[in-house]
């Protein structure tokens, strides 16, 4: 029996209230007035607690079981001590793990101490220390990491292990909401620099002290005294809010991945070092009011980035850039209380008004209204909603107020699932992001050989302008920009496009897109409304009306065209029939009445008073021909015909301006698209109809090996081998997720407006990138020189350095990368419609 | 001082059936693994119990630094031995605490902070991966850390002795005292140990009790050790101005 088993045992054997509890770990009887209600373990004094705790930690709690059974044998150590043996249990696998392709596991953690772009390097070797591990991904702002292991070589408790060694303690990410990490890390940052400032507020009195001393004398006791303290307090600064810096250098040179924390952790080294040698030989100057002024400033300067970097990226949010910041949560006493988004919990009821976004997936409980819900299926039509009815996360709410009750919240929506997966892609390196993290990895040694000269340079003049001169390079260099500079502005303007409808999966399609090339459009839907029209009308007009009766249970864009085209009339229609790839045959008001293609039109009527010519000419104008047969005479042919967009024209005209070849691919008529090309001024030999989707792959994939940048406009469904093939697809139509599957954009809005701001963002993010890159340049070799020649004080440098990435961010934030869109302006570029047809009275 | 030695050893003595019961555990699974039956249990004994005292006297020797220093700066206001009653005062109300807990009654639960118990158990986490010689001092020396009352009264008391040296001899006292018994756990003779009765915990708190109850009533130093080049007379306390004369009266204490 064990010592705990024991202790329960003993409990329940004894009535007697006044009977003692045993320590769970010495067996001693707790004292009366310590005993934990309710616990399952009980101690004498804190010691024993902390004793059982240690134990339990390296794994050993076979020494209870072997204490109580024997109390003489050995027990078996743990081969190895197992910190977060808790990562391999079962029941975590299940709840915290998701099993992906090829056998492997996926598992996500919030980290401690993540606070800058060389974390994310740092992190992201994670594959190349850990066997077994295929990848790891950062998301900064939320201090998540996302790894791929596979469970046959490597256990996520190692993985874990791996992780804090580096000095990122992880947590299963379930465990807390990003919300609580950030206030968890703000608060630890907070006391950090609460304690720096006491150690420096003190160690700034004693140097008072000592300073007077010295021009006015000291006695030597004193002196010793006063040393002797601001060694004590500036020791205390460097090994407690100054560990930060020391853990995250030594995970850097563990990995060979120079970080920022390298030179500072140098330079606090070199003066600690140098303070507590002279404080023990009483001698010489003491450092450690600029140390931990130092520290203090660092940590401050740390805190205001990283709320500032926080800022930036929260501001495009890419789940809050289609679903809102809060809700209105309505309680059990139908009180409506306003919750932010990510305290909904599913089973809450939430009150959605008009014009108002849904925040989570749900049911209707009450209400009827109209849903918008073309982020995610494309379809820009509202689908009516009423009790019982499904709502997702990210639609627009049309009309009236409804009540829907929770079935999915935050990152588990659909919607939350798609904005993961767009982030998750975000992380995609492009080349610009790969350049600059080489760079910065060279920043920092060729920083730490300019030290190495400044110290040697500054020793025979000065050894005191040595140390000072050294640390104010040290702390002054900031290699941050370099690491920043790219991912802010990409991920700017990825979620600053998100807010606009467009998805971005990944900062290298947005790369590519400032090489102008070939843009491959689709027609309907890019080119035109995508909505067919009766354009032209040849023949009796009052045959329209019979037709759209016959066409009114018909799900087909040729019906639909039809029905809008005519008034709406009382009419019914009976012994409907269709006739596949033919047309449709009904009575209406005692009449025969057949709609459909012109050979079947012929074969069925004996009269004709249309003659072949007239079906020609409407070919000719691109336009499709349906023949309406009433009562055995062909009386009418319309033109079924998708409109041009007003816009489409200037549009194209504006791509060309930037260096890009146009060229139409359709699965539609040949001659349809080439008259859609000549009507934009596309050269004929560059509109290409009757594509299969098999056609276009093969097409694009031809294109492709002229090594230039091939980018395709397509269905997100239909086309999606073709997107996938092209060096950056656009998904214009279809479902956002199967879209993303292929593509590497995705737009939910229709017409060339959204193609021509992807076109414009690429170069402005990439000149943000580069204008990042000058700022971070000049300032580092400005700042850099004038601590080299002496001109700043270490405490100086402290103070600018958070100015550099602040002045990044800023930068950033401020570039528009992502372009507003263009105004409308109210042009027509269709040709206009013969014997349009008039308002026709019901027969 | 040799009484205060001679006190300290006993209580020390008494008190260790609770050292058996709390850090038995640590010397058992240091002198006891499977991958040291190789080593001889002399050797693991021997560096166990140096590496406690190493770190026992080097705790007490900075604590004795920080009392040096304390006394220093009361001298200024003219209390003489203040980090000797500063000392007696916190076993004082430790003992006192722990006599209430005894008795029943509910006091709020200190916390201790979970960053330090996290710096104990990394160091174990270490000490593991040690070879067993290594691994037992190791282990040792980390006991200092664990927040033990017992332990830091004796370590408060040594703080009072108002400089390194003396404070080392009070440390070297308790743990000569705790050593027997310790010993006899690692060699395997734990059933040789009596589960010590419930007089005991009483016994070396009411012991506490009295070492600072006296010590207060007395208010007098063990030693005349004192900071070099600080005289421990009033009357030649430590000066800023050279100007001032070096037997002029301290202004505080002139009438």
């Amino acid at each position: 029996m064990s010592v705990i088993e024991r202790v329960h045992h003993d409990q329940l054997l004894r009535d007697d209230p006044r009977a003692a509890l045993l320590c769970t770990h010495c067996s001693l009887d707790v004292p009366p007035g310590l005993i934990d209600e309710g616990a399952d373990h009980q101690f004498c004094c804190q010691g024993c607690r902390a004793a059982h705790a240690v134990i339990h930690s390296c794994g050993l709690e076979a020494y209870y079981r072997i204490l109580s059974t024997s109390g003489d044998h050995a027990p078996t150590a743990a081969a190895a001590p197992r910190a977060f043996e808790a990562y391999d249990d079962p029941t975590f696998t299940s709840l915290y793990t998701r099993e992906v392709e090829g056998n492997q596991r996926e598992v996500q953690f919030t980290l401690d101490g993540v606070h800058c772009g060389a974390c994310l390097w740092l992190i992201e070797k994670l594959p190349v220390m850990v066997p077994g591990v295929t990848q790891a991904r950062l998301h900064i702002r939320a201090g998540l990491v996302s790894i791929v292991l596979d469970p046959a070589i490597v256990k996520v408790s190692a993985v874990a292990s791996a992780l804090a060694t580096l000095g990122y303690t992880p947590h299963p990410a379930k465990e807390r909401s990003i919300r609580d990490h950030r206030t968890r890390e703000d608060r630890k940052l907070l006391i950090s620099i609460a304690i720096a400032g006491a150690c420096a507020g003190n160690v700034m009195m004693l140097a008072f002290a000592l300073y007077g001393g010295f021009f006015d004398g000291m006695s030597s006791g004193y002196q010793w005294l006063f040393r002797g303290l601001s060694a004590a307090l500036g020791t205390l600064s460097l090994c407690w809010p100054g560990a930060v810096f020391f853990r995250s250098a030594l995970a850097s040179i563990r990995t060979k991945t120079p970080n920022i924390d390298v030179p500072i952790v140098l330079a606090l080294l070199a003066g600690g070092i140098a303070g507590v040698v002279n404080t023990i030989l009483a001698r010489g100057e003491l450092y450690f009011d600029s140390l931990t002024m130092l520290v203090l400033l660092l940590l401050f300067g740390r805190f205001v980035s990283h709320k500032h970097q926080r800022w930036a990226t929260d501001s495009v949010e890419l789940l809050y850039s289609i679903t809102p910041f809060s809700a209105r949560r309505i309680n059990a006493d139908a009180s409506i209380t306003d919750v932010p988004a990510e305290a909904l919990a599913v089973g809450d009821i939430v009150e959605v008004r008009g014009n108002e976004s849904v925040p989570v997936d749900g049911v209707v409980v009450s209400g009827r209204s109209s849903i918008n819900l073309s982020l995610l299926s494309g379809e820009s039509r509202g689908v009516s909603v009423a009790e019982g009815s499904n709502v997702l996360a990210g639609g627009i709410n049309l009309a009236s107020p409804i009540q829907v009750r929770a079935t999915a919240t935050g990152q588990g929506t659909r919607a939350g699932r798609l904005m993961q997966l767009v982030g998750d892609a975000a992380a995609r390196r492009a080349r610009i992001i790969r350049f600059t993290d080489a760079i910065a990895g060279r920043f920092i040694l060729v920083v730490t050989l300019l030290a190495a000269f400044t110290f040697l340079w500054w020793l025979p003049r000065s050894t005191s302008a040595a140390i000072d001169n050294t640390i104010a390079l040290l702390i002054v260099t900031c290699p941050c920009a370099l690491g920043l500079a790219a991912p802010i502005a990409v991920g700017l303007t990825i979620g600053r496009a998100s807010k606009d409808g467009v998805l971005i999966k990944g900062g290298d399609a947005l790369e590519t897109l400032a090489t102008p090339g070939t843009i491959i459009l689709d027609k309907t839907g890019t080119l035109t409304e995508g909505k067919p029209r009766v354009v032209q009308l040849i023949g009796d007009p009052a045959a329209l009306a019979l037709a759209a009766a016959l066409e009114a249970g018909v799900s087909h864009p040729v019906a639909a065209a039809i029905c809008h085209a005519s008034p709406a009339c009382d009419l019914l229609a009976t012994s409907i029939r269709h006739e596949a790839g033919v047309g449709v045959s009904g009575t209406v008001e005692h009449h025969d009445v057949f709609v459909g293609s012109e050979a079947a039109a012929l074969k069925r009527a004996r009269r004709s008073d249309v003659a072949p010519a007239d079906f020609e000419a409407l070919r000719a104008q691109g336009l499709s021909p349906v023949a309406i047969v009433v009562d055995a005479t062909l009386t009418t042919a319309i033109g079924i015909g998708d409109r041009l967009r007003p816009e489409a024209k200037r549009s194209i005209a504006a791509l060309r301006a930037k260096g890009w070849n146009i060229e139409i691919l359709s699965g539609d008529h040949d001659g349809i698209v080439k008259a859609v090309g000549a009507s934009l001024d596309i050269p004929q030999e560059s509109c290409h109809g009757g594509a299969t989707p098999e056609a276009k792959l093969a097409y694009i994939n031809k294109k492709r090996l002229d090594a230039r940048t091939i980018v395709m406009v397509g269905d997100g469904v239909n086309d999606a081998a073709a997107l996938a093939a092209a060096s950056v697809g656009i998904a214009v139509q279809g479902g956002a997720e199967a879209s993303l599957a292929a593509a590497d954009i995705y737009i939910s809005r229709s017409g060339l407006s959204p193609i021509l701001q992807l076109i414009d963002a690429g170069p402005r993010t990439l000149r943000t990138i580069h204008a990042i890159l000058a700022v971070s340049l000049v300032y580092n070799i400005i700042a850099g020189a004038l601590a080299m020649t002496g001109t700043i004080h270490p405490m100086i440098a402290a103070a600018l350095m958070p100015l550099s990435s602040l002045s990044v961010i800023t930068v950033a934030v401020r570039s528009r990368a992502w372009p507003k869109p263009a105004k409308r302006e109210p042009t027509a570029s269709q040709p206009p419609m013969r014997n349009a047809p008039r308002s026709i009275p019901c027969p | 001082m040799m009484p205060l030695l001679g006190a300290i050893l006993l209580a020390s003595l008494v008190g260790s059936t609770h050292c058996v019961g709390m850090c038995g555990a640590f010397v058992t699974l240091a002198v006891g693994a499977p991958d040291a039956r190789a080593v001889s249990a002399w050797r693991l004994q021997s560096a166990y119990h140096l590496g406690r005292l190493t770190t026992y006297t080097s705790v007490v020797a900075l604590a004795g630094l920080i009392g040096s220093s304390i006394d220093l700066s009361a001298m200024l206001v003219g209390v003489q031995n203040l980090a000797l009653m500063v000392s007696a005062s916190l076993v004082g109300l430790f003992a006192s605490f722990r006599l209430l807990a005894l008795a029943g009654v509910r006091l709020p639960r200190h916390v201790f902070p979970a960053a330090w118990t996290r710096l104990v158990e990394h160091g174990h986490r270490a000490a593991w991966t040690l070879t067993p010689v290594p691994r037992a001092a190791a282990i040792g020396a980390l006991t200092t850390l664990l927040p033990c009352g017992w332990l830091y009264a004796f370590v408060a008391i040594a703080l009072g002795m108002g400089g390194p040296a003396p404070a080392a001899l009070v440390m070297v006292a308790f743990w000569i005292g705790t050593v027997p018994l310790l010993a006899a756990v690692g060699m395997g003779a734990r059933k040789l140990v009596a589960r010590p009765g419930s007089f005991i915990p009483v016994a070396t708190t009411v012991v506490l009790l009295l070492i600072s109850a006296a010590t207060l009533a007395g208010r007098g130093r063990i030693l005349g050790l004192t900071l070099p080049g600080v005289s421990s007379n009033l009357a030649g306390a430590p000066i800023c101005h050279p100007a001032i004369a070096a037997d002029a009266p301290h202004p505080l204490t002139t009438p």
